[in-house]
């Protein structure tokens, strides 16, 4: 259904009115309802999800949290089913956990990791040991190295830092040769 | 600058990726916010827009975007903003009054939405599915964002986002399918089904919340924490070739079952977009479905996918009106699109003949 107003988007949104005791009833895309200032909340989906979970909780103590960075409250999170700031999930890590655990498949990130950054180490400020640069895991496996490294590599490459890129190219092909090529001192 | 974009076909409507037959496009984003702000909605006006204009600065500083196209949303026409969000530059959250701006690589292939609900919203669109070479470039763009721009994070929840559904990797995935053989099949419903208990939902052509029309669906994860953008990324291929199959086998038992019945519905097809005097959007939309399907399936003679991707998108209403020049009437866009399609198809005969 193409919204009547501007007829050009797709409705998608639906309001009933109760104006004089006459129903009335509007269809529009989200653009014309928001022009004519009918308050949409930002994600119904999502809101709705928070609603629900909230309303299994124990009407609580909780009531009146609000975050300390951004001021936002338990009661406005609720409503809009977005966070203020990145402190919040701090705040609300009570209220958010089994939202988490409904929405995704764990709790913890287990993807890139955000606190890599290229900067952290620089292969020239570290130990003169062949490419290590980075702050590599604990226990890696070679083929987790080459994985790692070729990454680098694109770092480097990307900084046009090709000294850096070059070493780390005959890292990896020392690591693909196999266990002689290990740790020779360069 | 819009002009630029209007004469350029982007790279994802080529056409000419794995499996394009079925896949228009595979696309990533990645949700980041900075360090020390509050996420955009919790911002004045004033203060998102200074912070738009650290994002620009950085992105260009870290050349995370090749010869980006800049474009704020308070200085856009509404037809031009309808414009971005028919090519999938931007999404219909991002709003003028909330300061939301993009910038377009060359090429369309990586995007950058600033101020949606989130501070940055990176994205590649590559055609057909190429799900893991979009991973690899999405990832180099964010790693190089990542020196110049500290990004919220966290230990355990990785990549702080305004709703909690993008959490962790910040990442969707998703595909956009042409799946009119399990519709005429009616099989859609149950693969929709299935694909929620695996964690993907299946959305219509312009997202959340829009109809599947042209049979075009978008497979997309849902889950961002607990799984890694390689997994994200390998679980959704995974299950896409299965939907390929399930499609290619249903358009065979179309084929076997009731030949004649699916023929005559391509012929007509054929016929109304090949002589339409007026068409709206929805009709070409639906038919031009079914001329693809006939092309895949050799009932009609080739047309290159490249020419069905474009009249796909450049009969959208903004695409439209940016050809006119002006803002039409409904019924002079009617009378533009069916025009433009005539004479698309109508070309490609005529090439057709040529090579013969």
């Amino acid at each position: 259904m193409i919204c009547p107003d501007c007829e050009k988007n797709e409705v998608t949104v639906h309001y009933t009115e109760i104006v004089d005791g006459k129903m009335v009833e509007y269809h529009l895309c989200e653009d014309c309802a928001r022009r004519k200032g009918f308050a949409l909340t930002p994600s119904d989906a999502m809101a709705e999800l928070m609603g629900s979970l909230a309303a299994a909780r124990e009407p609580g103590e909780d009531e009146g949290l609000a975050c300390a960075r951004c001021g936002l409250t338990l009661k406005e999170l609720r409503e809009a089913g977005r966070l203020g700031c990145g402190e919040c999930y701090r705040t609300f890590a009570a209220n958010l956990a089994p939202l988490l655990k409904a929405l995704h498949q764990g709790e913890r990130h287990i993807g890139k990791s955000p606190s890599a950054k290229a900067s952290a180490a620089r292969p020239e400020e570290s130990e003169p040991r062949p490419a290590r640069p980075g702050p590599a895991p604990e226990v890696e496996t070679p083929e987790e190295e080459i994985e790692r490294l070729r990454k680098e590599v694109g770092k480097a490459v990307a900084a046009e830092d090709y000294e850096t890129a070059a070493r780390l190219r005959d890292r990896i092909a020392e690591l693909s040769a196999g266990p002689e090529g290990e740790e020779e001192p360069g | 600058m819009m002009e630029r974009l209007l004469k350029n076909i982007a790279p994802w409507l080529t056409g000419d990726g794995p499996e394009a037959e079925i896949v228009f496009s595979s696309r990533l984003r990645l949700a980041r916010n900075l360090e020390g702000h509050n996420f955009s909605r919790r911002l004045t006006p004033d203060l998102r827009r200074r912070l738009a204009g650290e994002i620009e600065d950085g992105v260009r500083r870290a050349e995370a975007v090749r010869d980006p196209l800049v474009f704020r949303l308070e200085e856009v026409e509404p037809l031009d903003r309808l414009f971005l969000l028919e090519r999938h530059l931007i999404s219909r959250e991002l709003s003028p009054e909330g300061q939301g701006g993009v910038m377009v690589g060359g090429g369309e292939v990586v995007s950058l939405m600033i101020n949606e609900e989130d501070h940055i919203r990176v994205q590649v669109i590559r055609s057909g599915l190429s799900l893991e070479q979009a991973w690899e470039e999405i990832d180099r763009v964010d790693s190089r964002l990542e020196r110049v721009l500290p990004f919220a994070t966290a230990d355990d929840l990785g990549y702080l986002t305004a709703c909690p559904s993008n959490v962790g990797t910040g990442m969707r995935a998703s595909v956009m399918m042409h799946l009119p053989g399990l519709v005429l099949q009616r099989q859609i419903g149950k693969i929709i089904q299935a694909l929620g208990k695996l964690g993907l939902a299946a959305r219509g052509l312009y997202g959340e919340g829009s109809p599947a029309s042209g049979n075009i669906f978008q497979v997309s994860n849902q889950a961002t924490l607990g799984k890694s953008e390689r997994e994200i990324v390998c679980d959704l291929d995974r299950i896409v070739k299965k939907i390929i199959v399930h499609e290619r086998t249903s358009r065979r038992q179309l084929l076997d079952r009731r030949p004649l019945k699916l023929e005559d519905q391509i012929f007509r097809a054929r016929s109304i977009l090949g002589q339409a005097r007026l068409i709206t959007s929805e009709e070409a939309i639906g038919l031009l479905s079914l001329l693809r399907m006939g092309v895949d399936l050799g009932i009609l003679e080739a047309i290159p996918r490249r020419t069905l991707n474009q009249i796909f998108i450049q009969s959208q209403p903004a695409h439209l009106q940016k050809l006119a020049g002006s803002a039409l009437t409904p019924e002079k866009r009617d009378a533009l699109r069916a025009r433009l399609i005539r004479e698309r198809l109508a070309q490609t005969r005529k090439e057709e003949g040529k090579n013969v």
